[in-house]
């Protein structure tokens, strides 16, 4: 038997709460149990207990101690093989290295509050000054500087620094915010209904006389421009000459998008951003060698919002998606809806959920083509669409204020504000700028000190999300003076008070009391945690109340925000960051494998993530749903991915699935699915940690630096169970492999883009594929390789044969709750939970068990709890 | 009935232009005019590739109430136009008059007509070249024909219609021939053969 270190004995003279005075120093136990192995000769698990000194105020130190503890907690250690201590040993072993961390913890949180000073991430900074100045769509996020990320998310203090390279961006931001903001103009932008035909775009035109697109009239081939076949139509200037284009004719698309197809509706750019109605009429059809034949049924058409770059030629300008729209078997259907459109964006379109066909290389062209095909009638924008004048985002800044005509001579020494004049930049473009009068106006005011100390006092406390001290508004004011006294006019001296606002650190960060919450603060964590963004009037009406902390109103408060639309943001913004939602797009599946992945069906993968867990929070399920579930949030095109039959259109809603069925859960979605494997291939490895890490809370340790990954082998010789059958017979993996690989395992049931396979897809050896579910105009290369065995064994010795076994053994794991009440808690105050939160967790995690264990359940206790409310 | 001749052919390089009006000037009595008188005139129109483009052309004049549309020579590419130069021009020189008219038919067909000044050469020194060519029945595609062989050097009239089979030009055999044509043709996309319909 090895001796204690030192540091050990070094433990006791740790001070003690008097609490746990009864637990005595864990010496004989680390002895007895632990040191034989962890010692410097072995090194088990890289762990030498023998010089692990004790300096728990060092972070790393604390971390292993952390582990030690854990490992003795969760009866991990000692190892199954040794003789087991007795419980009342290892309880009081446990205790005492719990109230020793936890005092540790304790007196090094007294030099610094719990969460540190953080910034708004960039998102959070574009939702509220979305928010602030009501424009909903004003795009900022993506010019500034990216955030880190620590603990698993880019809200913690950790990983928000900050450098002159985002002040210099705030400053840019600050400048573009109020440049839109301010109305320039005594009446608004006139308000024009735009009818588009993609035909007049043109690619479009290019691709109609190659056969990939059809002009259809009262849904038939257009007779005066016939459908190309062994001949391709002649010169785009002569047909555009001849107008044959513009005759009111429908634009019929067999053509998927692609690196050069893409299709916009760019007769129409935005010169005034603002909210624009979109209508648009779409309908699917069948086509059959130059006639229009009934359609295979519904299919989806995607609208985005595309950011047109320069004079906006050539395709693949930065875009979002805007939503997928149902066109209806050979009759038409009108999609409406209310966007934000930035300057110099129009809409684009794909034919989004079509095979990536082509025509015009293809002999006989769209006269030998029978497939099918997505006709876009029209569409119509109308805008920009104002309810009042001046915008609400200028009655913010400058209140009632009237606008006037800026005239020189009556305003001698004073400097007139600087106006970039709006103008059309983008080609082909047919939208035009209002008639201009040349006239500058701005807002006037006889009284300006008084105006702008009166306007920075309703400014201020929406901008720093709380109340603000007379003296900080004065400094404002006094800004405001001094740019007068230099010559600015009022909006001109305005403009600085509020620029100098939007990039001080009363607004860049959560400022919060040092201990507890107040109100306010506590306001702003719920708005930041719900909304991503800042308090709203009735909040902050709450917070100045100081009845906001009340548990009743506070849990209205919590029922309110969730309703609220702008609850999505939560959700989008925690699942991108806890189920890594944000790599969805970090690799493309290999082609060869996976012919029939598309833009359509990631988009789809997403949505279905976002709709179920937006389900669990709103039907108040509880966590065995994280990984289990007797229903699925689908539209057709995953439907049809997943095999499930009777799902018509692009939307996604509830489908009750057959018995049996192993999707539903995050563990059988096809983006968590994607997200976990390389675009190639899957491996257990990855995927398991995942489980672990993500879904159980129980992250396995990293891999030693000097052992090799496994490579999947997609030329279907082994199988990837095989290879770690081989890995695993190394001891140094096997302990860690052992906990990861069998969630791994079960999900070896799903393939890289989460369809079912029995038999692994290779490119080399193998028997053919049969089509299955696949688009019968998507060709296949692929071959069935070896059969997938997603059997394993877990930890704790319980066996599984599939993945529904694997789901029903770990729904009932307390870790899905625990974990899931963690993350939150992490993403919610921008801080870890550190070991002495782990009571409060639990008490958390207990509460919301005995009411029936539901997710939203969860979330109120959090936002009840201490550890939500105090700094 | 009265001609106008002088005029700058658009795509004409300077000397070409100025031998053109010499020309012009020395054979019209009428563009010795200072002032015409109101009264008909006959021009040459461009873009009269195929019968269909008749209606076209009366549609595009009736967005140009100052002209009066009296007939077409569909044969001949010629039209006879009633108008007073002096009220629809005020103040611009006669020799301009034939070019201020095609800007004005151009812009309300998309350039797709215009008018030029009328042939001098007599039709007995013309010859008149037929091409079978295959195409889709559209008539972008056969004012993209008709384009291809028309601004050739040579080619005084032209048709082309793929709904008939057939592009024909009528040259000046000092100038151009067939081989030429299809060449241009084949160049711009068309395929040759077929059998022309009647």
């Amino acid at each position: 038997m090895c001796r204690l270190p030192a540091a050990i004995g070094f433990l006791l003279l740790l001070t003690m709460p008097s609490a746990n005075a009864v637990a005595q120093e864990p010496t004989a136990f680390l002895s007895a149990h632990c040191v034989e192995c962890h010692n410097a000769e072995l090194h088990e698990g890289g762990l030498n207990l023998k010089a692990l000194k004790i300096e728990l105020s060092d972070a790393e130190n604390f971390a292993n101690w952390v582990k030690v503890h854990d490992r003795i907690a969760s009866g991990e250690m000692p190892p199954k093989a040794e003789p087991r201590p007795p419980v009342a040993a290892v309880n009081e072993a446990t205790a005492w290295l719990k109230s020793s961390l936890i005092a540790a913890e304790l007196a090094t949180r007294q030099a610094e509050p719990r969460t540190g000073l953080r910034r708004l991430t960039r998102t959070e900074y574009e939702n509220t000054i979305r928010d602030l100045f009501d424009m909903p769509g004003i795009a900022l996020r993506n010019d500034l500087p990216a955030d880190g990320s620590a603990h698993g998310f880019d809200n913690n203090s950790d990983a928000l620094d900050i450098s002159h390279v985002n002040l210099a961006k705030y400053i840019a931001a600050a400048e573009h915010t109020l440049n839109l903001a301010i109305a320039t103009q005594p009446r608004p932008p006139a308000s024009k209904v735009q009818r588009i035909s993609l035909a007049s775009q043109y690619i479009i035109r290019v691709v109609l006389h190659g056969g990939d697109c059809v002009l259809l009239k009262n849904k038939q081939p257009d007779p005066d421009f016939p459908p190309p076949g062994e001949q391709a139509h002649l010169g785009l200037g002569p047909h555009g000459q001849m107008d044959s284009y513009s005759n009111e004719c429908s634009v019929g698309v067999f053509r998927h998008e692609d690196e050069s197809f893409n299709p916009y509706f760019q007769e129409f750019a935005t010169i005034y951003p603002g909210r624009y109605r979109v209508r648009a009429s779409f309908w699917s059809f069948g086509w059959d060698k130059g006639k229009v034949v009934p359609a295979r049924g519904t299919e989806a058409a995607r609208l985005s919002a595309v950011q047109l770059t320069n004079d906006g030629r050539g395709g693949g300008h930065p875009s979002y998606v805007l939503g997928y729209f149902d066109a209806p078997p050979n009759k038409e259907q009108v999609h409406e809806f209310v966007t934000w459109l930035n300057a110099k964006e129009t809409l684009g379109f794909n034919a989004g959920s079509l095979a990536p066909v082509v025509n015009y290389s293809r002999k006989g062209r769209a006269m030998a083509f029978t497939g099918p095909g997505i006709a876009s009638d029209w569409l119509d924008v109308e805008g920009p669409l104002h309810e009042v004048w001046p915008p609400r985002s200028h009655q913010i800044l400058f209140g009632d204020l009237p606008l006037a005509e800026f005239k020189p001579d009556e305003s001698k020494g004073v400097k007139a504000p600087v106006r970039k004049q709006p103008r059309q930049e983008i080609l082909g473009a047919l939208n035009k700028v209002d008639p201009q009068t040349g006239a500058c106006w701005t807002v006037q005011t006889e009284q300006p000190l008084a105006d702008a100390d009166r306007l920075l006092q309703a400014f201020l406390p929406k901008a720093f999300r709380r109340p603000v001290a007379d003296e900080v508004r004065q400094t404002y004011v006094a800004r405001v003076a001094n740019r007068l006294e230099a010559g600015d006019c009022f909006e001109t001296a305005m403009r600085w008070a509020y620029q100098a606002a939007l990039c001080s650190p009363d607004f860049l960060y959560h400022v919060e009391p040092v201990d507890r919450l107040d109100d306010h603060a506590l306001a702003c964590r719920m708005s930041y945690f719900f909304w991503n963004s800042m308090p709203d009037d009735r909040l902050s009406e709450l917070a100045a109340s100081n009845t906001l902390h009340q548990p009743e109103p506070l849990k209205a408060e919590v029922e309110r925000m969730l309703r609220d639309p702008k609850a999505q943001r939560f959700v989008d913004d925690f699942l991108d960051q806890w189920l890594k939602l944000r790599l969805i797009a970090a690799n493309d599946p290999d082609r060869k494998l996976y012919p029939e992945f598309s833009g359509y069906l990631q988009d789809s993968m997403v949505a279905e993530t976002r709709a179920y867990f937006r389900e669990l929070l709103e039907k108040n399920l509880d966590a065995s749903f994280l990984v289990k579930s007797d229903f699925a949030m689908l539209n057709e095109k995953l439907a049809v991915h997943y095999g499930l039959p009777d799902v018509v259109g692009s939307q996604i809603r509830r489908v009750s699935l057959p018995p049996g069925s192993p999707r539903g859960g995050f563990l059988a979605q096809a983006a968590i699915l994607k997200i976990t494997a390389n675009g190639t291939t899957t491996s257990p490895v990855p995927r398991g940690a995942f489980v672990m890490d993500r879904l159980l809370g129980s992250p396995p340790e990293p891999p030693p630096a000097n052992v090799a990954a496994v490579e999947p082998d997609v030329r279907g010789a082994t199988t990837i169970r095989e290879q770690l059958a081989k890995h695993r017979d190394n001891t140094v993996c096997a302990s860690c492999h052992a906990k990861m690989d069998p969630p791994g395992f079960a999900l070896e049931a799903f393939d890289v883009i989460g369809g079912w396979r029995d038999r692994y897809r290779s490119i080399g050896d193998g028997d053919p594929a049969p089509r299955g579910q696949i688009d019968p105009f998507i060709f296949i290369g692929f071959k069935l390789g070896p059969r997938v065995d997603p059997a394993g064994t877990l930890p704790d010795g319980r066996s599984f044969s599939s993945i529904t076994d694997f789901q029903n053994l770990i729904a009932t794991d307390s870790r899905l709750l625990k974990n899931l009440a963690e993350r939150l808690s992490i993403y919610s105050t921008g801080r870890p939970v550190a070991f002495g939160d782990r009571d409060q967790v639990a008490a958390i995690v207990t509460k919301t068990q005995s009411q029936g264990g539901g997710i939203r359940t969860l979330i109120h206790e959090l936002v009840q709890s201490e550890l939500f409310n105090a700094r | 009935m009265k001609t106008i001749r002088p005029n700058v052919p658009r795509y004409g390089s300077p000397v070409t232009s100025l031998l053109l009006l010499c020309l012009c000037t020395i054979a019209s009595p009428a563009c010795a005019e200072d002032s015409p008188t109101p009264g008909q005139f006959k021009h040459q129109i461009t873009g009269l590739f195929m019968p269909e483009r008749e209606q076209d052309l009366r549609d595009a004049f009736k967005k140009l109430p100052q002209f009066k549309l009296v007939s077409i020579d569909y044969a001949n590419a010629e039209v006879v136009l009633d108008y007073e130069p002096a009220k629809v021009w005020p103040g611009e020189k006669p020799e301009k008059y034939v070019g201020r008219l095609n800007d004005d038919l151009r812009n309300v067909s998309r350039a797709s007509f215009g008018v030029k000044s009328l042939r001098t050469k007599p039709l007995d020194k013309l010859k008149l070249v037929e091409i079978p060519v295959v195409g889709l029945d559209c008539k972008g595609c056969s004012f993209a024909a008709y384009e291809m062989v028309f601004k050739l050097p040579g080619v005084e009239r032209a048709t082309a219609s793929f709904k008939s089979g057939k592009v024909t030009a009528l040259v000046d055999p000092e100038l151009t021939d067939s081989s030429k044509l299809e060449e241009a043709l084949k160049m711009g996309g068309v395929e040759i053969g077929g059998q022309p319909k009647p």
